[in-house]
């Protein structure tokens, strides 16, 4: 990967929401070709419950307000953890693990609102970490969980009631569509202090699967240092996988299925959290963040670098 | 009669003086004796004949009154030499000019020493040099624990060996944890402050008390000359404890015998000791786990004392994680995503759910080797809570009496008939939710544990719910009041309904 000289995050303009996690989602949302922003904020009921308010924002615009998209009201009050995807009516789904007190249920909430129960073959396990495999050709067929924060399984969104696969041990993980079959990136953990309240150390890997999310080849390292989230999207037919570090972001990229990923990292003089990457229509990659530096709600920041 | 008056003492010495002038060269001086041998020829006033003597000096070690042979032992005055003593101990220094000398010597070996005869003329003067024989001097710098079962500091990592080390605050260093019956054993590293001339084998000797348990380890080092650190393996005579419990303050003093002098202080040590049940067996050793059950099972030496036991340090509310000394919360809203014991000893502001709370009493059993506690989900039903159609009120509710008419038994609607009171405290919360779809406790020793409110043994079922619970809700199939949630009251005093929920055995995946 060509070095990039420099990244500068700015700050989305406009009043955005307390946010405590952001993702960005490429796809034809309404018809149109877009990168859409998407925080979430929580607020308590009064006696009983909270409500989870999402709204968006279409990366890079200028002046414009930020919509909700949704809401979710829950008897039991807890952060939720949550990703957003283009459904394939244009529209966005939500997949959540729904707070239960002890066992959260891994869920999935229609554009119209429609919940579907995606762990119910699996009463008594507790799901969190969702995300829906990435692709920029078509809406997501895959969900990823992390199983009583030990194993990552993949629900497959197609079929109702279908079995989860197994992809690996992990705290966090994501499938992208890539090549063939699949890149599963995915974090484990490694002993040190967190960043923000909960977001443990850890190593990234990637692993190819194939079409049927059977591995293709032995997991490899992709950074050779400490990250602590990150997420991923194929860019111009390249894998790009952006992590938050102690000392700022790494951005590593795979030319091809299989090819060394080459890594680069960058000092950010914030505490970034949520990191997102997307491509954007005109093939550059788009980075968001919340910049958690100082006092006061997180900051949405984003920066858009080129790929070559 | 007149009386002359007496000379002053100066007066006295000058008439002195000019008599000894008149009679100078008269050989008349000092009555001397003419004895056989040659005559002496009269030495003139101003080249007088040199006044020499010999000087004898012995040298002795004081640490066994010995002679010491072989060094070199050097005098300076008005002259200076150098002579070897001999095998008796003695420097000869023959013919010297009288008067004062500092007699010392250059060995290394030997502490240092000096003497100051005067030396007279024609005559052997006698001097001695008391000596020590130089010894190695040690201090403990480290020591390296072993057999012992390495302590994790809550998520950041072990502490690392050496687990005590000279220098560092008392307060970082590290805890150590033994099992009951077991020997402690380490590599204690010495700091060489003074090296021996010679290799030197030197006695080490460790003790200290833990509780009625008397520690002694003892063991011997060889220091060579230029060694400056120096390291001996030593295992203790004893356990350091048959029951369980935490050791903060005691400290292992510690001696060397070099020489075979008798022992001399050679620093002390202290690590907070804790003495497990058993091993660990399927957790971390985590630190906070080993505080809370050592300090409240102390003195317990079966599972069933420490699982009661420990608990006492639940009852309180009011738990601390070690590292950092954050309190520990059962349920923070915003940042309660924890779920287990290592997320909750990660997190910054220590909230967990019930999950992490019931994993964190398990494991803080499972530290002591006690692997038989199970992790009970309490459910109204698993359908109900899959579905989100049913959940449970934890107290207290206030029901409003009486109920509006209802074919069911769910009778209020929520908050027009029935809402939260005072309710039943969390870990260092006074208000965690009211109403959950689901819950986690523990079962040991064949009764129920709540760590979350601290509450508890339950002996069964039934009394849990009593304790805990005032009813049900759920979703109201034909809508609610406005300015209700959607949620109805089950109030369970009023249905006088036992074991109204579901207990299930997340190791056996049954329900109980």
């Amino acid at each position: 990967m060509a070095e990039i000289q420099k990244i500068e995050f700015t700050q989305v303009a406009g009043q955005a929401p307390a946010a405590d996690t952001l993702r960005l989602i490429a796809g034809n949302i309404s018809g149109n070709r877009s990168v859409l922003l998407v925080i979430s904020s929580m607020k308590n009921r009064p006696m009983l419950g909270a409500d989870t308010i999402f709204s968006a924002l279409p990366a890079g615009s200028s002046g414009a307000a930020w919509r909700t998209i949704a809401m979710l009201s829950e008897v039991v009050p807890a952060k939720l953890q949550w990703d957003v995807a283009p459904s394939a009516n244009g529209d966005s789904e939500i997949a959540f693990g729904k707070p239960g007190g002890a066992i959260n249920a891994l869920m999935l909430r229609s554009a119209s609102g429609t919940m579907r129960a995606l762990s119910s073959a699996y009463p008594l396990q507790s799901f969190s970490e969702p995300r829906f495999a990435r692709s920029a050709a078509h809406p997501p067929d895959w969900l990823t969980a992390v199983v009583d924060n030990r194993t990552c399984v993949a629900f497959p969104l197609g079929t109702p009631s279908a079995q989860c696969r197994t992809l690996g041990e992990c705290a966090q993980g994501l499938l992208v569509h890539y090549g063939p079959g699949f890149a599963f990136i995915f974090k484990t953990v490694v002993p040190g202090p967190v960043r923000g309240n909960l977001i443990a150390p850890g190593r990234l890997h990637s692993a190819m699967l194939d079409a049927e999310l059977r591995p293709t080849g032995p997991p490899a390292e992709i950074f050779d240092g400490t990250i602590f989230e990150f997420d991923a999207d194929v860019i111009k037919g390249k894998l790009v996988v952006l992590a938050t570090t102690p000392r700022g972001v790494v951005i590593a990229s795979e030319p091809s299925p299989r090819a060394k990923f080459l890594s680069r990292e960058y000092e950010v003089p914030a505490t970034l959290t949520s990191p997102a990457v997307a491509g954007s229509a005109s093939g550059k990659a788009i980075l968001a963040a919340l910049d958690s530096s100082g006092s006061g709600p997180a900051r949405v920041v984003t920066t858009e670098v080129a790929i070559p | 009669m007149s009386t002359p008056p007496t000379p002053s003492p100066a007066d006295s010495l000058a008439a002195a003086s000019a008599d000894a002038d008149s009679s100078a060269g008269s050989g008349n001086v000092g009555n001397s004796v003419q004895t056989c041998g040659p005559q002496v020829s009269p030495v003139p006033a101003s080249s007088p004949a040199p006044a020499v003597g010999d000087l004898v000096v012995t040298v002795i070690n004081d640490d066994d009154n010995s002679k010491v042979s072989g060094i070199s032992v050097q005098i300076a005055g008005p002259q200076s030499a150098t002579a070897q003593t001999d095998g008796s101990g003695v420097a000869t220094f023959s013919g010297i000019a009288s008067g004062a000398y500092t007699v010392s010597h250059s060995s290394t070996c030997f502490t240092s020493a000096s003497a100051n005869p005067t030396v007279t003329a024609a005559a052997t003067t006698p001097a001695e040099l008391h000596v020590c024989h130089i010894h190695a001097v040690l201090a403990i710098k480290e020591l390296a624990f072993s057999g012992n079962n390495v302590v994790e500091k809550d998520t950041t990592g072990n502490f690392a060996s050496p687990e005590w080390q000279d220098g560092r605050g008392q307060a970082d260093q590290a805890p150590v944890a033994y099992s009951i019956g077991k020997k402690i054993s380490f590599a204690a590293k010495f700091k060489v402050s003074t090296a021996p001339c010679q290799a030197e084998s030197v006695a080490i000797k460790g003790t200290a008390s833990f509780g009625s348990a008397s520690l002694e380890w003892t063991g011997s080092v060889t220091v060579n000359p230029g060694d400056t650190e120096v390291s001996v393996s030593l295992t203790s005579n004893n356990a350091a404890g048959s029951t369980v419990g935490i050791f903060e303050s005691s400290d292992i003093s510690w001696q060397m015998n070099p020489g075979n002098l008798g022992f001399a202080a050679a620093g002390t040590t202290r690590n907070v000791l804790y003495v497990t049940l058993g091993d660990p067996s399927g957790t971390p050793n985590y630190w906070t786990l080993l505080d809370i059950s050592c300090r409240a099972a102390a003195g317990q030496t079966t599972a069933s004392g420490v699982i009661a036991n420990s608990f006492n340090g639940f009852t309180g509310r009011a738990i601390s994680r070690k590292r950092d000394g954050q309190g520990l919360t059962y349920w923070n809203p915003s940042t309660a995503t924890c779920t287990n014991t290592a997320l909750l000893l990660a997190a910054a502001d220590g909230a967990g759910q019930c999950g992490s709370w019931a994993e964190f009493l398990i494991d803080m059993y499972k530290v002591h080797g006690i692997t038989t506690a199970e992790k009970i989900l309490i459910v109204r039903t698993v359908a109900a809570y899959q579905a989100s159609s049913e959940g449970f009120l934890v107290k207290h509710w206030v029901f409003d009496h009486p109920p509006a008419s209802a074919a069911s038994a769910y009778t209020h609607f929520v908050p027009s008939q029935c809402r939260t009171g005072v309710g039943l405290p969390g870990q260092r919360n006074a208000s965690p939710p009211p109403a959950f779809y689901n819950h986690f406790i523990v079962r040991a020793d064949g009764r129920f544990w709540d760590p979350s409110y601290g509450a508890g043994p339950f002996a069964d079922q039934s009394a849990w719910e009593n304790a805990a619970i005032d009813g049900l809700f759920r979703a109201a199939p034909g809508g609610a009041p406005p300015g209700n949630s959607l949620q109805t009251g089950f109030d369970k005093s009023l249905n006088a309904a036992t074991n109204i929920l579901e207990f299930w055995s997340l190791t056996t995946n049954s329900k109980i």
